[in-house]
């Protein structure tokens, strides 16, 4: 269940996602549903030529990823807006630990709004992606 | 610092495209970025909550460009060396969220360039938009990309 508005207070905790381990599977099945086939994301032979240690993850699969953490606490058609910054590549076999919490809570134009900062870490402080986003309850 | 060679190309937008959104897309879309809601996956779900069919996954739209009719939706043609390019950051707008079933018009451009100092130097920002409409015209969600070339 979504959460309530009235119940919801700044600083409170989003839902966390924990994505256990990237695979290349993971990141075939992004390409064809996303349509972004950049070698790099699947093609490891070619990677390595350009000097990579491997394929990397679309920065998109790990806002999606991320995007579980919105659906799980607003629910799915709750997303107004969504930012993010890719600061961190993404490799294979690295889990993806997807956070959020509560920054602002509004009401405008007769919608209660929540403003939430979101984070994606692989290793234990390696940021990924940090974001925002805000959600209509 | 010299003008960047695509400044010419800002703000002008491509021939529009007509999206399709489609049920199967949508349920690709969801599994593939684990997704389990089942607004996503099943309609009779999805309407007892309230929706026309299922929900698009918050990140759809990047995804919608490919299920488009043949003959518009180009981006601008920016020049730029692949090789030096970085895919900065993603920003989703939503208006009202997006359904199967519905029929958008997209419209793509190079909204801006701008630059910023980078470790190694300064990295020059084009920020492209994909905008989606209704049949009436009414904008339903804008999909930025800030992509990001090295010297």
């Amino acid at each position: 269940m979504a959460a309530k508005w009235e119940s919801i207070n700044v600083g409170d905790a989003l839902p966390s996602y924990v994505h256990e381990k990237v695979t290349r599977t993971d990141l075939v099945k992004y390409a064809g549903a996303s349509g972004d086939y950049n070698p790099m994301h699947h093609d490891e032979t070619l990677a390595k030529t350009v000097g990579l240690p491997s394929v990397f993850a679309h920065g998109m699969f790990s806002m999606g990823l991320l995007s579980n953490v919105l659906v799980a606490f607003g629910g799915p058609g709750s997303v107004k807006r969504f930012d993010v910054q890719f600061r961190a590549m993404t490799w294979p076999e690295e889990p993806v630990t997807s956070t959020g919490k509560v920054t602002a809570k509004r009401e405008e134009g007769g919608q209660k709004l929540v403003d939430v900062d979101l984070l994606c870490e692989t290793k234990p402080g390696t940021k990924s992606i940090i974001g925002s986003a805000t959600l209509a309850l | 610092m010299a003008e960047n060679q695509n400044q010419a190309l800002v703000g002008k937008e491509g021939p529009p495209a007509t999206v399709h959104v489609d049920k199967s897309r949508i349920r690709q879309f969801a599994r593939s970025v684990g997704l389990t809601d089942p607004a996503y996956f099943d309609e009779a779900e999805a309407k007892k909550r309230g929706y026309p069919s299922l929900i698009a996954p918050p990140t759809l739209p990047i995804a919608l460009g490919q299920d488009q009719e043949p003959g518009g939706g180009s981006m601008p043609s920016v020049k730029w060396d692949v090789r030096k390019l970085l895919h900065e950051g993603t920003e989703i707008i939503y208006d009202r969220p997006i359904f199967a079933g519905d029929v958008l018009t997209m419209k793509g451009q190079l909204k801006s360039i701008a630059t910023r100092e980078g470790k190694n130097g300064v990295r020059t920002i084009f920020t492209m938009e994909s905008a989606f409409y209704d049949q009436q015209g009414k904008r339903v969600c804008a999909l930025l990309l800030r992509t990001s070339e090295g010297q």
